[in-house]
């Protein structure tokens, strides 16, 4: 028994808080202290493995400042000969388990990551803090109880959050369905099996991406067979809970909802959607989702708190380094540009920053650059006096595109569909747009002789990303998202842009928009400013404009 | 108004303003759920004051029936309140509890509590009927329910001040259940509202709990009362005893005799009052501690007289092992930190066995976040927290094992001028495992009063350090060198025991300082000094003797095993002299006590002796007291075999440069014979005239590696050639640095074209810092120029000669030696030097 049920088990909810929230209460620099020491470990550790001495190129640092002005950004490709071969003789410390990405990762299929029996013990801490701080309404609460009924509607192992719940302590919570006997089922089957044990064995927590709750609130709402009350009447409390629901339902004057049934106590989410479903789940589940910033290779990194507003940075997990907005787009444009780095005492609010972090613990990642755009809410929380940033995910920095959890969409797949479908078109670019829920947008300029309208290129765009992309195809027949939108960019609208650009004195490698994400100013100026610039200027460039990427 | 009446009146009063107060800080949850748990408490007070002053007489029973359930709601809330203090929901308890508050009202207000109920002289007439039981059922359950929670969180928690803060709650509970039933059945007192005194005093407990953070010691606190209690107890016994004896066997009728008894009672008393408290409070304490009470006692004792101890190692060792006894702990220690690396190391430690030397390694990086706890907070830190707060997150894994390992259970702080000057480490308890608040304050007493003997010792031991110390080598000094050789033969007179003595002195260290400068001469001096310190065994003690001579003793070593320290001190500094760098060596000499005398003079002489012989034989070497009394003569031949051997490397390189320029053939050797007039003139000893010589003969030795074309140059010279020719000192000196039995020369050959006013080179020495040698050397050097054909200049008469160097003594040359050089080279004295010459 690890040492939170322990804690849980003597109803000893100070110490379990202290051990698994403690962190908020912790100030900057102590913050910043915490972070210094583990890095240091992590430093002599490296120092000592293959991995380390391959990936820090034989830098051998003995300070925070050393380490960041010798050793370089890294990227997956770094680690690639040791982790997807598992060499476990190459990393700093022996692992626990092995775990990878969930959805497809662009260029590898998976992306391999250990897990030490050290940093499990952090993270298993944190989890226990994440459901403390969903259930709780002010600090110290600790609002589950032993053999709380816990669903949980995530990826099976190897997949980051699978490994993570089957090596969760089983005998704290009434899981649902039993870990061990959820192992062989599919991921709808296990879903299905938890939710009817909810209905008799009640809820208190849900721990799930924030796509899936959705979906499974709107599946739950539009069922639309009667219940058979003739089996239930051997089951009063089953029994009951269904009534009480269909009277609140009706009483609303509205379909059904899981929170017509469940009061939950916690509801946990993860993914990079949580914002745009985050109304929704509330809607459907009664509260807001407490949203996680957790990845396969920086596990827990940041939660929210009681206030569900912006996320906390965990100081034990990672060190973090920050790249400036402007000096991520120079790197992004340079490839050999080593861009510079922020430290967490160092960031403004309101910036946005690409996240660096180098695990701890054991764990094998060096400056590692995670391809994520975090925006700093604010340097603390006023309201609930925790004085470490606060950060919200703002979005990827490399060409691809995460869709809730669900799917991860490359610039490769979203041409090839485009292409597919055989509209004669000059130019794209497709960025993710967060309204409610998430949507694709993709600003299509047509040819001359095009003469479509946004629905039918959006149609014929999805229909192709069904085809090329499973994945992408379970967004709408599992939580009903289509999330395509088409808006037709006016006739030369890049060429204007790319004049633009010219005039500006931009680069070869500046004058086009990418593919994938490109910025509001881009965007505005594809849709607005194309008639300030003189066409001819470029219409040179056309041919190689499309075809040289 | 009756006393019933005051009573509950009193408690409204003080639960409404303590509502008020508590209503102010109402943040926290805690804090909310206690001011209701107030506001109950002061309605059913009220309510009690209402049925009891009864200023309606016919609302007596109406009161009554909303007393049932003011007394109802306040135990519910009271366990609401336990609930919200255990950081848990009210939970389905407390929904049943306010549900059965709305219900004993609905009830009672109908008429199914209280039967009837009126006053009649201020006295209550009431009846519960079987309801009654119903309420001391309800209000039994919500109290033994929150008590059992109270239990259960004192035990599971391992936070001494939680501990400590809870047995408050606990007390407070208990006080309001025996309370609660006391009126009842007693019925002496019947109607005397004792739970409300009860639930006053619980109240107040609560509040001094909740607000203040550091809590008095819950035991001191009972003992106190406990004690006071028995005490007013004895002195009433003692009083009333004293009073019908007097009555029974004294009787006095007149009233004076019966105020003098009275008077002679109550003073008989008030003596006995306070050794009877003390008598008492002893007893008490005894029984509170049972087994450790001895040394608990002790530990008081010690930190009552610690002021008066001035050495550290006495208050440590004391303070361990009295503490290790009176808090039961497997093992206590005290940590200093190390004024070079920062690490707080275990200096002292108790017990002192075999098995305690893992846990002996506890020691704390400067940075390590415990370290940097203690400092700030100032207080004892329970190594379980450390497992569990967010400042030990840093710790590594390492630092963990490693505190996980070593058995402790408490960290104490020894602050003084705001540095963390100590830190006490105490082992786990052999009892229970956890500290009480009791033992937290004892600790921090100790910690108090002993930062300030520790500062004073330290800086006692500094001081005594400092006054012993070289500062130079870091060293002992000469001084200390002596008490420790008048302690060690004290010790082997004593005990019979042996030692030796090892005298070591730099070869040529003079010369060293003369060429290089002071500064590398004191450079040489340290690294002398850490080579012996890295080369003697850890019970030996060096000595910076004086000069460049240092001593080391050897504690209970035998003259053969100090000459094997003292070979390995000679090879330490010989390896360890860089090849770029002047061969630096030692010559040392051993002596043995008592073997070669059994007085502190004669040892010193006797190994002063044997390092003389050590450099008469050659230098770098090491002589035993026992060689100095061999024969003279290998000494003479030994000698005049390493003179000659050295005079013949001096003729072979003289000959180098005599062949490099034909110009000034045969002028080094001229050069020496002049400076040896000289020198000799001024009657100085055989050894400088030695290296007068030598030095007269090797000046220009430098000149081997200036290109012929410059020195042959008839022109004057540019400044880059000029450059060159001044090199020549340096590079003579670098020539020659590897020859041992040369290095005395070395100083006269780089200095030999200083000038007297400073304007020389090659470093700009000026007036008598130019090395005497030197400027005998320079006056020769610059005369036999003169005098000599040179392919850029005529050469002059000696006489012509002479004027010259007079006309430059004070500028170029010194004065004094001009002055005696002017009178050996008179034309007779040049010719008699000639003749010496050929």
């Amino acid at each position: 028994m690890g040492k939170e049920a322990e804690l849980i088990v003597q109803g000893n909810n100070e110490e379990l808080w202290q051990r698994c929230c403690g962190f908020i209460d912790l100030s900057l620099e102590d913050f910043m202290e915490i972070q210094e020491r583990l890095l240091l470990e992590q430093l002599e550790m490296l120092k000592k493995c293959k991995l380390g001495r391959s990936v820090m190129r034989g830098a051998q640092p003995g300070s925070m400042a050393e380490f960041r002005s010798q050793v370089s950004l890294t990227t997956y490709a770094d680690y690639e000969p040791f982790l997807l071969t598992k060499n476990e003789r190459a990393l700093p410390a022996k692992p626990l388990f092995w775990q990878h990405t969930s959805g497809r990762s662009g260029e590898y299929s998976f992306k391999w990551a250990p897990v030490t029996a050290r940093q499990y013990d952090e993270i298993r801490s944190l989890l226990f803090g994440c459901l403390a701080f969903s259930c709780c309404k002010e600090k110290g609460e600790i609002g589950f109880r032993w053999r709380d009924s816990f669903l949980y509607a995530l990826a099976p192992p190897p997949y980051t959050t699978g490994a993570l719940i089957h090596n969760a302590p089983h005998e704290v919570f009434n899981f649902l369905p039993p870990i061990k006997a959820a192992e062989n089922m599919s991921f709808e089957e296990r879903v299905q099996l938890g939710f009817e044990l909810a209905v008799t064995e009640g809820l208190d927590l849900f721990f799930a991406m924030s796509s899936i709750l959705v979906a499974i609130g709107e599946r739950f709402s539009q069922r639309k067979d009667a219940i058979n009350i003739r089996p239930l009447l051997k089951r009063p409390r089953v029994l009951l809970r269904l009534l009480k629901g269909l009277i609140k339902s009706k009483l609303a004057r509205r379909d059904i909802l899981p929170r017509d049934i469940w009061n939950l106590k916690g509801l946990v989410s993860t993914g990079s959607d949580g914002a745009a479903f985050r109304e929704r789940v509330k809607d459907m589940w009664g509260r807001y989702p407490l949203d996680v910033y957790a990845g396969t290779e920086g596990l827990i990194m940041a939660t929210q708190t009681w206030d569900y507003q912006g996320l906390t940075f965990i100081p034990q997990v990672n060190f973090f380094e920050f790249i400036p907005e402007e000096e991520s787009l120079r790197s992004k444009a340079d490839p050999d540009y080593e861009p510079e780095t922020l430290l967490m005492d160092e960031v403004r609010a309101g910036e946005k920053y690409e996240l660096v972090i180098t695990s701890f613990h054991g764990m094998p990642f060096i400056r590692y650059r995670l391809g994520d755009m975090v925006k700093i809410t604010s340097l603390r929380n006023e309201k609930l006096g925790i004085d470490i940033p606060q950060m919200e995910f703002y979005g990827r920095v490399d060409d691809i595109i995460d869709v809730a959890g669900f799917t991860r969409l490359t610039e490769k797949v979203i041409w090839q569909a485009i292409e597919n479908t055989k509209i004669p078109y000059r130019e794209w670019t497709l960025r993710k747009e967060l309204r409610d829920r998430p949507v694709l947008h993709l600003y299509l300029e047509l040819k001359k002789n095009g003469h479509l309208t946004p629905d039918q290129v959006a149609g014929a765009v999805h229909e192709q990303l069904v085809e090329l992309d499973p994945p992408y195809a379970d967004l709408e027949e599992f939580i009903g998202l289509r999330p395509l939108e088409v808006t037709l960019l006016p006739q030369n609208a890049f060429h204007g842009y790319m004049a633009k650009q010219q005039a500006a004195g931009a680069d070869l490698a500046h004058l086009k928009p990418p593919h994938i994400n490109p910025s509001d100013s881009m965007i505005e100026c594809l849709v607005v400013g194309v008639e300030e610039v003189p066409v001819s200027a470029t219409a040179e460039h056309e041919p190689e404009a499309v075809e040289s990427r | 108004m009756t006393v019933w009446a005051v009573i509950p009146l009193v408690s409204f009063l003080l639960f409404a303003v303590l509502a008020i107060l508590a209503l102010r800080q109402e943040d926290r949850r805690v804090n909310r759920v206690f001011a209701r748990f107030l506001i109950a408490s002061s309605i059913w007070s009220f309510t009690s004051f209402m049925l009891h002053y009864n200023p309606f007489p016919r609302y007596a029973l109406l009161w009554n029936e909303i007393l049932a359930a003011a007394l109802v709601w306040t135990v519910v809330s009271y366990y609401h309140f336990v609930r919200a203090y255990n950081n848990k929901r009210g939970g389905l308890g407390v929904y049943i509890g306010y549900a059965a508050v709305f219900t004993v009202l609905a009830l009672a207000l109908n008429g199914y509590i209280v039967e009837y109920a009126y006053v009649v002289d201020g006295v209550l007439f009431h009846e519960l009927g079987a309801s009654g039981f119903v309420l001391g059922g309800i209000s039994a359950f919500f109290l033994i329910s929150a008590t059992w929670n109270l239990i259960r969180r004192y035990r599971s928690s391992v936070d001494p001040s939680d501990r400590n803060r809870t047995m408050y709650l606990i007390f407070g509970s208990v006080i309001v259940i025996v309370s609660s039933y006391v009126t009842n059945l007693t019925p002496a007192i019947s109607g005397l509202s004792t739970d409300h005194i009860g639930n006053l005093v619980n109240a107040l407990i609560i509040s001094y709990a909740i607000t203040r953070y550091q809590l008095l010691n819950v035991r001191f606190v009972t003992r106190k009362i406990l004690a006071y209690g028995i005490l007013v107890a004895c002195l009433g016994g003692i009083f009333f005893g004293l009073g019908i004896m007097a009555q029974r066997f004294v009787p006095a009728e007149p009233a004076y005799l019966r105020v003098i008894q009275g008077s002679a009672v109550v003073i008989f008393v008030a003596l006995v009052a306070r050794p009877l408290l003390r008598i008492i409070e002893d007893r008490i304490y005894r029984t509170f501690h049972w087994g450790t009470y001895q040394y608990r006692r002790a530990l008081i004792d010690f930190r009552d007289r610690m002021s008066h101890v001035i050495k550290l190692d006495e208050l440590a060792n004391e303070m361990l092992d009295v503490m290790t006894k009176a808090l039961h702990l497997s093992q206590a220690k005290l940590l200093f930190q190390d004024f070079g690396s920062g690490v707080y190391a275990t200096k002292f430690s108790y017990p002192k066995t075999a098995g305690n030397e893992l846990s002996d390694e506890v020691k704390f990086s400067a940075d390590s976040p415990i370290v940097n706890w203690l400092y700030r907070k100032g207080e004892p830190l329970t190594l379980n927290s450390v497992d569990t707060m967010p400042e030990f997150k840093g710790l590594w894994e390492l630092e963990r094992d490693q505190l996980a390992a070593s058995e402790l259970g408490l960290l104490c702080p020894i602050k003084s001028q705001d540095r963390l000057i100590a830190i006490i480490a105490l082992g786990k308890k052999k009892s229970d495992g956890i500290y009480s608040h009791e033992d937290l304050e004892l600790v921090m007493s100790m910690a108090n009063q002993a930062s300030t003997i520790i500062e004073n010792a330290q800086l006692y031991s500094q001081a005594v350090i400092r006054a012993n110390t070289d500062g130079l080598t870091g060293l002992y000094n000469h001084r200390h060198f002596h008490e420790r050789l008048d302690h060690e033969i004290a010790r082997g007179s004593r005990f019979g025991t042996t030692f030796s003595l090892i005298m070591l002195d730099i070869d040529l260290f003079k010369a060293y300082n003369d060429i290089h400068g002071h500064l590398a001469g004191d450079e040489i001096l340290r690294r002398i000094a850490i080579c012996i310190e890295t080369s003697i065994r850890s019970i030996d003690i060096a000595f910076r003797y004086g000069g460049e001579e240092f001593t080391i003793i050897l504690p209970e070593a035998r003259l053969e095993d100090a000459y094997k320290v003292a070979e390995r001190i000679r090879k330490t500094i010989a390896a360890k002299t860089s090849s770029k760098a002047p061969p630096i060596t030692a010559s040392l000499g051993v002596a043995n006590w008592p073997i070669d005398g059994v007085m502190k003079e004669e040892i010193i002489s006797f190994a002063d002796a044997a390092l003389y012989r050590a450099k008469q034989t050659g230098r770098n070497r090491t002589c035993m007291s026992s060689d100095v009394i061999k024969p003279e003569a290998p000494l003479v031949s030994v000698e005049l075999e390493a003179r000659s051997r050295a005079l013949s490397i001096i003729y072979a390189l003289a000959a180098t440069v005599d062949a490099k320029d034909h110009y000034t053939y045969g002028h080094s050797k001229k050069v020496s014979d002049y400076a040896v007039a000289l020198a000799e003139a001024m009657s100085m000893s055989h050894e400088k005239i030695d290296i007068i010589r030598a030095a007269g003969l090797l000046h220009d030795i430098g000149k081997v590696g200036i290109p012929d074309s410059i020195l042959n140059k008839k022109g004057t010279l540019n400044d880059e050639e000029w450059k060159l020719i001044k090199a020549h000192p340096k590079l003579g000196v670098e020539i020659l640095r590897h020859v041992i039995d040369l290095v005395n020369c070395l100083p006269v050959i780089l200095h030999h074209h200083e000038r007297f006013d400073g304007a020389g080179y090659p470093s700009g020495l000026k007036g008598e810092k130019i090395p005497l040698e030197a400027r005998i050397l320079a006056a020769a050097d610059a005369f036999d120029a003169i005098t000599s054909p040179r392919p850029y200049r005529e050469q002059l008469s000696s006489q012509e000669a002479l004027d010259e160097l007079k006309r430059c003594a004070g500028t170029q040359f010194d004065p004094k030696v001009i002055e005696i050089f002017s009178k050996i080279i008179s034309p007779a004295s040049e010719e008699k030097l000639e003749t010496k010459r050929q």
